[in-house]
């Protein structure tokens, strides 16, 4: 399998959010984990991500152990991606400069190629010089989705991507999502709580009780 | 990540033990036997020094509450003429120092000054009316300079939260009035004592001005002990009691403000102002323009007249030597603040640990220590080093670089944690998702975040220090002078005259640094 979750364990304190989860993913696939809030959902996706340890438990990418009793791999070193609800876009930087950011080779040229390349999938060229607070929400999110495709992660982890769109643009995205993760042949994970994104998109729905 | 908690965590340390070491000089005074003229002390110098510190300090705190208070109601809820500019200009007292408002003062209502000599011609002169009793001078000059605080912390929280509220208790029925005491008040009632609380310290920390005035407070103890009787064991214990004094007023703000702390609605509504007409307008307007001319007109227009008189009389190389250093002071120990605060502040939001909240507590405490009790502090701290060590540890530039980033700290650390609470660990943990490190992320994407907060804490720790009197006086070098220090030797030599240019010199350096982070105070709210 491409990620293998292992008996894994993870509390606050004396609060156990999950215990002994266990998961595999296949590479290129999409996967859709449902359930209600409080469950952990998000943190999970925080733990693949290396942003939180868990208690116990292993977690293994494609062959490489990234989380076990012994090792924790630093986020920057995962190769896994993770798109926030708020999309956590760096105010500051244009639309352009957020995307290239993502990208891990430090070669202007390269740079410049991938971030072309996102802009125009992404229908975003037009907008390339603009502050991210000048984009509509549509917009941020795909900025996000570009900026998280441009550090060409392993596997990308979406925390309830269609939270803040309406129904119209929530649907539009769904289908464009697809297309994208398709083309670049991400493995995605996704969290919601929603049973109607887990149904369109996924291969595979994963249930958190 | 871990190298950098590390780091952080060791810093902190080392830097809050050696905070606690110097704060350790005073009350271990406590625990070893009085000199003789303690007992002295004890039954003459210190039911007087207290009980007028506490008038002076309870009086300005009063005036000051009013005057803030009320400006920043009236600046938020009303429309008039020249609002924008008052809103702005209100904030400008802040850049002048007490000590230099008080000469100007007693010059204006003295013998000579323009008001006396005004009334004279005019044949309306009755000396009676200017009989000013010096605690009440005290009062003046310390709430026409100090106001800003309890402005800037009011305003700022009215202008973000009053619009949900005003509205609905117009419809509801209630006048101006009871909108101010029901509404106003009690809303910003938090903010109003984190003000209040900052003036009360200000007075306490004061030496300049009091000794002028001559005003018998604890800072003037302090020194007296120390440097007139060379009892140095009274002039700890004055720093002791003195400390406690600060210790119990931030446990009062501890407790009114955890009482007053309410839960403020995630949408901000503007507030529409209402727009005054006929005499009310008249008279808010003359209100303000009352205030600004005693506190910026009055002393900026006698500064500059007694400028032009002494612009031959001053030696103009001392004065280049004195503004040298007082930048030279102030960029090195603002830069080490900024440093300093900016490592503490990432340790405090990277560990949520007990000793995470001693640091910055003991962080913050620095700003609440009078700077003659710092001084004091600072020096014995350097000599029992001296003797435990067996160094030759005197008074120099660093001992007093030390205890002005002790005694500054807190206030660019403040400023630099807001900016990371407001920034929230987000942004990095993005950062490192796309394959960044933790320092990184940080340098990358939070300091250009970070921009606004590190810069208001650089210009207000900056202003502070130069402006700064005890501590400079105490701990510099031999022969070494800043403009303070300049000011404060020609106040001395009642050559009021000369103290004008340095003077304006201080006071037009902190404008320019005051005012990018007042315009962006201004953008904010």
């Amino acid at each position: 399998m491409f990620l293998e979750v292992k008996n894994l364990t993870f509390a606050f304190g004396q609060t156990v959010l999950f215990e002994n989860l266990n998961m595999s993913i296949e590479a290129g696939s999409f996967t859709a984990i449902l359930g209600p809030s409080g469950k952990g959902k998000t943190t999970l996706l925080r733990c693949l991500a290396g942003l939180e340890k868990p208690v116990s438990g292993s977690i293994v990418l494609d062959g490489n152990t990234l989380t076990s009793d012994e090792i924790h791999v630093e986020p920057h070193a995962r190769k896994v991606g993770l798109l926030f609800q708020d999309y956590a876009l760096f105010p500051h930087m244009s639309v352009a400069d957020n995307i290239g950011y993502g990208v891990r080779k430090e070669d202007k040229a390269f740079k410049k190629m991938i971030v072309n390349e996102l802009l125009g999938m992404m229908d975003l060229k037009d907008f390339h010089h603009r502050k991210p607070s000048q984009c509509s929400g549509g917009q941020q999110q795909r900025i996000a989705i570009a900026r998280a495709l441009a550090s060409q992660p392993k596997v990308l982890c979406l925390d309830e991507p269609f939270s803040n769109l309406d129904q119209e643009l929530k649907e539009r995205m769904r289908g464009l999502m697809k297309v994208w993760f398709k083309q670049k042949g991400v493995t995605v994970i996704m969290v919601t709580h929603d049973v109607d994104d887990a149904k369109a998109m996924a291969d595979t729905i994963v249930e958190l009780k | 990540m871990k190298k950098v908690a590390t780091f952080s965590t060791i810093f902190s340390t080392i830097w809050i033990v050696s905070i606690l070491f110097v704060l350790s000089e005073s009350f271990s005074r406590f625990f070893v036997k009085a000199s003789d003229t303690w007992q002295h002390v004890v039954s003459v110098t210190l039911p007087n020094i207290t009980s007028s510190t506490l008038i002076l300090v309870i009086g300005t705190m009063l005036l000051t509450g009013v005057l803030g208070v009320l400006s920043a109601y009236f600046v938020v809820t009303f429309e008039f003429k020249f609002r924008r500019w008052i809103r702005f200009l209100l904030y400008f007292p802040l850049a002048i120092p007490p000590y230099i408002f008080a000469y100007v003062l007693t010059h204006f209502l003295g013998y000579t000054g323009f008001l006396q000599t005004t009334l004279r011609s005019l044949g309306l002169f009755k000396p009676e009316w200017f009989e000013w009793n010096a605690m009440v001078l005290g009062m003046i000059v310390f709430s026409m300079t100090l106001y800003p605080y309890v402005y800037i912390s009011t305003k700022s929280f009215l202008e973000r939260f009053m619009g949900n509220y005003v509205e609905t208790a117009r419809t509801l029925g209630s006048r101006s009035t009871g909108i101010f005491f029901k509404i106003a008040l009690p809303l910003a009632m938090n903010a109003f004592i984190g003000g209040m609380v900052l003036v009360a310290l200000e007075v306490l920390g004061d030496y300049g001005t009091v000794v002028y005035l001559n005003i018998p407070t604890f800072s003037i103890a302090i020194f007296r002990s120390w440097f007139a009787l060379r009892d140095f064991d009274s002039a700890l214990r004055l720093a002791g009691f003195l400390l406690i004094i600060v210790f119990i007023i931030l446990i009062i703000e501890h407790i009114l403000r955890k009482n007053t702390k309410q839960v403020m609605p995630a949408n901000v509504r503007p507030l529409k102002r209402k727009q005054l007409k006929g005499i009310k307008h008249v008279a808010l307007v003359s209100y303000f323009i009352l205030i600004l001319f005693f506190a910026l007109g009055l002393p900026l227009l006698h500064l500059i007249g007694w400028a032009f008189i002494t612009f031959n009389r001053i030696y103009w190389n001392d004065f280049g030597s004195q503004l040298f250093n007082t930048m030279f002071l102030g960029l090195v120990v603002t830069s080490a603040i900024v440093m300093i605060g900016f490592v503490i502040g990432n340790y405090t939001r990277l560990k949520h640990t007990p000793w995470s909240v001693v640091v910055s507590k003991i962080t913050l405490l620095g700003y609440s220590i009078p700077g003659s009790v710092m001084a004091i502090l600072v020096l014995f701290a350097f000599i029992t080093l001296s003797q435990q060590f067996n160094l030759l540890l005197t008074t120099g530039l660093g001992m007093l670089m030390y205890g002005l980033i002790i005694r500054y700290l807190g206030l660019g650390y403040q400023n630099i944690e807001w900016g990371f609470k407001k920034i929230g660990l987000k942004n990095n943990e993005i950062s490192q998702t796309l394959g960044k490190t933790y320092l990184q992320g940080l340098f990358q994407i939070e300091v250009p975040l970070l921009k606004s907060s590190l810069l208001a804490a650089f210009a207000l720790v900056f202003i502070d220090v130069i402006k700064e009197l005890p501590l400079t006086l105490n701990l510099r070098p031999f022969n070494y002078h800043t403009l303070a220090t300049q000011v404060y030797r020609y106040a001395g030599d009642e050559r009021l005259f000369e103290a004008a240019i340095p003077s304006l010199a201080i006071i037009f350096i902190s404008m320019v640094f005051l005012y990018p982070v007042i315009a962006s105070v201004n953008k904010e709210d």
